[in-house]
C-alpha cells in the first residue's frame, strides 16, 4: 500500500461520487465503494467494516483509507 | 481494402502465373475492383483491389524507383501524407499518390523499423529481388488477415486461407489444435488456424523468408505499466487527452478516403462517440447504417433512432429475423474460414451487404473501444473476482456479484449456475488468467459433443497455460484489469472481432471498416491510463463516457452495456432449415467423424422442442459451434 497525500485520495473518491450519481443508482453501494477503496487505495477491508455507517452514502471515506493507510 | 497472395519458390523455380491468378480470383469479393499481378524468377505477387485511395494511379504490386523492391499490399496507412513527406526529403520520388507506394519507400529507407512508424490496418508482403526475400507484415492489432504456408520449398501466403489452396501442395485438412483453441478462447490464436501446414502471421509481427534462412520479428505488443504505476492525472485531464486523441484518430479515418466513406450506428456509446465526432469534419449529412433485429430482446433500434435525430444523419437500418440469419450462416461460416460459437457475425454480413447495395465501400465503426477504454463485463469481472480473491472465504463479498449482474436477482434458476461458474475455478489472485478462466472453462463444456477419440485428441493440448506463458514477462506485475485487457485483445478481438465478425463480413461485401479506437497513439495511451478510469468501481469505460458526455444524450449516456448478441439457436430452430437438417442427420455426422451422433441428435431434438427459445448460454454455443464446424468440414476442407 502506497501512502498518499489527503487531496489525492479526496479527489478519487469524489470522482467515483460523481460517477453514481451520474449513474443514478444506489442499489449495492457498500461493496461497490469496498471494491473501489480497496482497488484504488491498496488498503483492506475486513467484513466488519463493509457496512453502510462506514461506506454508505455520506460516510467519511476519506478519513476510512487515510486511518487504513496510517495503520494501527 | 483488398485482397493479396503470392508464392515464392525458394529453390528457384519460376513463380506460375495461373496459380497466382486462380488465387487473386478466389479473393475478388475483397477487391471486385482491379487486379493485379507481378511475376519475377521465383516469385508471384497478386493483387485484388478495392479502390478506395489513389484511384487513378494507386494500381498493385507496385516497385521502389529501381524496381528492387515490390509490394502486394492490402489495408490503409492513414499518415501516409506525412510519411511521404518525409521520404521525399531523404530523396525518394514517388510515382503515385498511393498509400501502398509509401511502405515499399519507407521500407527501402528504415527497413522493418519502419512498420512502427504506420499508422493504419494493413497486410503486405514485399519482395526484396536482390536479396532474394519475401517479406510478410501485419498491422498492431490484426485489423487485415493474413495467413502463410511455408514447407521449406516454397512460400504460399493470401489474405485468406482459401487461396491458398490454389497452390496443390497446401494441405487442406482440419488441425484439430485449432479446435482445441476454438473450444477455450472461442477463436484461434495466431499462429494457430484451423488448418493443418497453415499459419496466421500474427498481428505486430513480421516474417522474413530467405534462400537460407527464415526470420521472424515483432515491432508492437501491448503492454501495460505495473499496478504501482505513479499516475497523477486527474479524470479532467485524462479525458481531454483522450478527446484530442481520438478527434484526430477519427479525422484521419473519415478524410483519408478518395471515395464518401460512411458510418455505422448501433446505438452504443462508441459508435455514436465516433459519428457525432465525425460531424466536425464534413459539411454534407453524414450516411450511417445500422442493424436492427426482429427478435426484440437483441433490438436496440430506438437508441439507434435517438442519436439519428440527434446528430441528423440519412440512415438505413436493415432488420435481420431469424430465417435470415439461418440463411445467411452457411455463407457467414465460409467466409469467416473458422468455426463460429455465436451467430452475431451473420447480421453484420447482411449489414455489410446493405453498405454495399448502398453503393459504400468505406465505413468508420466503433470495434475496439470496448477493448481499449474498459468496456466488456469480462473485465469488471477481473475486478469483481479479485475483490473476491483477497477474501475468499467472505459470503459478504460474493454478495457484489448482485450488483454487478442484477438480472441475476430476478432469474432465481440462472443465479446458482451463474454462482457455480464464477466460483468453480480456485480465486488465485495472482492467477493471470483470474478473469478469463470461468469463460474458458464454459467453451470447454462444448467438447461434450465430440467423438470420444477427438476429445482425446484436443484434450492433450494445453491451450490456455500455453497461450499465458506468451505473456510479457512482467505481467504479473499489473493490474488484474491489464492483464484481463491483454488477454482480451490477444484473443477475442484479433481473432474474432475483427477477423470473422470484422474483415471478413465486411470484405465478403468489399466494405473497409476503419476503426478509430484503434488508433495506435490511442491503444498506447489507454494503456497507461489508470485502471480506475477504465471500470470506476463497477462502472465500465468510464473515462469515455466523462470524456464526452457532452455529446451524446443522457439516455445512450446512462444505458447499461449491452453486448451485441444475435439470436443463436433460435435463428436455427424456430422453423424448419433445410441445411440444418442435413447437416445434422445421423448419417452425414458418422460421415463427418468430428461429432458425437447422439450427443448432437439430444442436443437438436431439445433446441427443436423448444423452437430454439429460453436455451442456456451453453446450449446455444454448443449448437451454433457444432453446426459452423460441420460447415466448415464441408465446405473449405471437403474437395467440392
Amino acid at each position: 500500500m502506497k501512502k498518499l497525500p489527503k487531496k489525492v485520495v479526496k479527489r478519487r473518491i469524489d470522482e467515483f461520487l460523481a460517477m453514481r450519481r451520474r449513474r443514478d443508482t444506489t442499489s449495492g453501494t457498500v461493496l461497490e465503494t469496498a471494491l473501489f477503496l480497496e482497488d484504488v487505495f491498496g488498503i483492506e477491508l475486513d467484513d466488519t467494516e463493509l457496512n453502510v455507517e462506514k461506506l454508505g452514502e455520506g460516510a467519511d471515506l476519506t478519513g476510512v483509507v487515510l486511518e487504513k493507510m496510517e495503520g494501527p | 481494402m483488398c485482397g493479396i497472395c503470392g508464392t515464392y519458390r525458394i529453390n528457384g523455380a519460376p513463380a506460375e502465373r495461373k496459380t497466382i491468378e486462380a488465387m487473386s480470383a478466389t479473393l475478388k469479393h475483397r477487391g471486385p475492383d482491379e487486379r493485379g499481378l507481378h511475376l519475377e524468377g521465383p516469385v508471384g505477387l497478386g493483387h485484388a483491389r478495392l479502390s478506395v485511395l489513389d484511384l487513378k494511379t494507386g494500381a498493385q504490386p507496385i516497385s521502389n524507383e529501381d524496381k528492387r523492391l515490390w509490394i502486394t499490399f492490402n489495408g490503409e496507412v492513414f499518415n501516409y501524407i506525412e510519411l511521404r513527406n518525409v521520404l521525399k526529403q531523404r530523396g525518394h520520388r514517388f510515382r503515385t499518390e498511393s498509400d501502398t507506394e509509401v511502405i515499399v519507400h519507407g521500407y527501402e529507407e528504415f527497413g522493418t523499423d519502419f512498420f512502427a512508424m504506420l499508422n493504419g490496418q494493413w497486410a503486405a508482403a514485399i519482395w526484396d529481388e536482390r536479396r532474394q526475400e519475401l517479406l510478410l507484415c501485419r498491422d498492431r492489432v490484426g485489423v487485415c488477415p493474413l495467413y502463410y504456408a511455408y514447407d521449406g520449398t516454397k512460400v504460399v501466403f493470401a489474405s485468406e486461407v482459401r487461396a491458398l489452396w490454389c497452390e496443390p501442395s497446401v494441405p487442406r485438412e482440419l488441425d484439430l489444435r485449432g479446435l482445441a483453441e476454438t473450444l477455450t478462447f472461442w477463436t484461434t490464436v495466431a499462429p494457430q488456424t484451423m488448418y493443418k501446414g497453415v499459419c496466421e502471421l500474427p498481428p505486430g509481427h513480421w516474417i522474413c523468408f530467405g534462400p537460407t534462412t527464415v526470420t521472424e520479428g515483432t515491432y508492437w505488443r501491448l503492454c501495460f505499466p505495473p499496478n504501482d504505476y505513479d499516475d497523477a492525472g486527474t479524470a479532467d485531464e485524462y479525458a481531454a487527452e483522450l478527446r484530442e486523441i481520438l478527434l484526430e484518430a477519427t479525422r484521419l479515418r473519415f478524410t483519408r478516403s478518395d471515395v464518401p466513406v460512411a458510418a455505422y450506428l448501433s446505438g452504443g456509446i462508441d459508435s455514436s462517440v465516433t459519428a457525432a465526432l465525425i460531424q466536425n469534419f464534413t459539411n454534407s449529412e453524414l450516411k450511417t447504417f445500422s442493424l436492427r433485429f426482429g427478435d426484440e430482446e437483441f433490438d436496440e433500434g430506438g437508441f439507434q433512432e435517438q442519436m439519428v435525430r440527434r446528430l441528423g444523419t440519412d440512415h438505413t437500418s436493415i432488420t435481420v429475423n431469424h430465417r435470415d440469419i439461418a440463411e445467411a450462416f452457411p455463407l457467414v461460416v465460409r467466409h469467416a474460414e473458422k468455426p463460429l460459437l455465436r451467430t452475431a457475425a451473420a447480421p453484420m454480413f447482411l449489414l455489410s451487404k446493405l453498405v454495399q447495395d448502398s453503393g459504400f465501400k468505406v465505413v468508420v465503426t466503433g470495434e475496439g473501444s470496448d477493448e481499449m477504454l474498459g468496456g466488456y463485463d469480462i473485465f469488471r469481472e477481473a475486478v469483481v473476482r479479485a475483490f473476491i480473491a483477497r477474501h475468499p472465504h467472505s459470503g459478504r463479498r460474493k454478495e457484489i456479484i448482485q450488483s454487478l449482474y442484477p438480472w441475476l436477482q430476478r432469474n432465481p434458476t440462472a443465479a446458482p449456475a451463474f454462482a457455480r461458474r464464477f466460483f468453480s475455478q480456485a480465486l488465485d489472485g495472482k492467477d493471470l488468467a483470474l478473469s478469463h478462466r470461468p469463460r474458458w472453462q464454459s467453451a470447454v463444456a462444448i467438447s461434450r459433443m465430440l467423438n470420444e477419440d477427438v476429445r482425446h485428441e484436443i484434450e492433450k493440448y494445453d491451450v490456455a497455460e500455453e497461450f499465458l506463458d506468451r505473456m510479457p514477462s512482467d505481467a504479473r506485475s499489473w493490474h488484474p484489469l491489464s492483464r484481463a485487457q491483454w488477454i482480451e485483445a490477444g484473443t477475442l478481438l484479433s481473432g474474432y472481432l475483427l477477423s470473422s465478425q470484422g474483415d471478413r463480413m465486411l470484405m465478403a461485401h468489399g466494405v473497409e471498416g476503419r476503426f478509430p479506437f484503434l488508433d495506435p497513439q490511442l491503444i498506447d495511451k489507454a494503456a497507461m491510463l489508470p485502471p480506475r478510469y477504465k471500470v470506476m468501481g463497477l462502472d465500465e469505460k468510464f473515462l469515455l463516457k466523462h470524456a464526452f458526455k457532452d455529446l451524446l444524450p443522457p439516455e445512450i449516456l446512462r444505458r447499461p452495456k449491452q453486448p451485441y448478441r444475435a439470436p443463436d439457436a433460435a435463428s436455427f430452430f424456430s422453423s424448419p432449415v433445410d441445411w440444418v437438417d442435413d447437416i445434422t442427420s445421423e448419417e452425414a455426422l458418422k460421415s463427418s467423424g468430428l461429432f458425437n451422433p447422439q450427443a448432437v441428435a439430444h442436443l437438436t431434438a431439445k433446441c427443436r422442442r423448444r423452437k430454439g427459445q429460453g436455451m442456456s448460454n451453453s446450449d446455444n454455443m454448443a449448437v451454433t459451434a457444432v453446426l459452423s464446424t460441420l460447415l466448415l468440414q464441408r465446405h473449405m476442407v471437403e474437395p467440392e
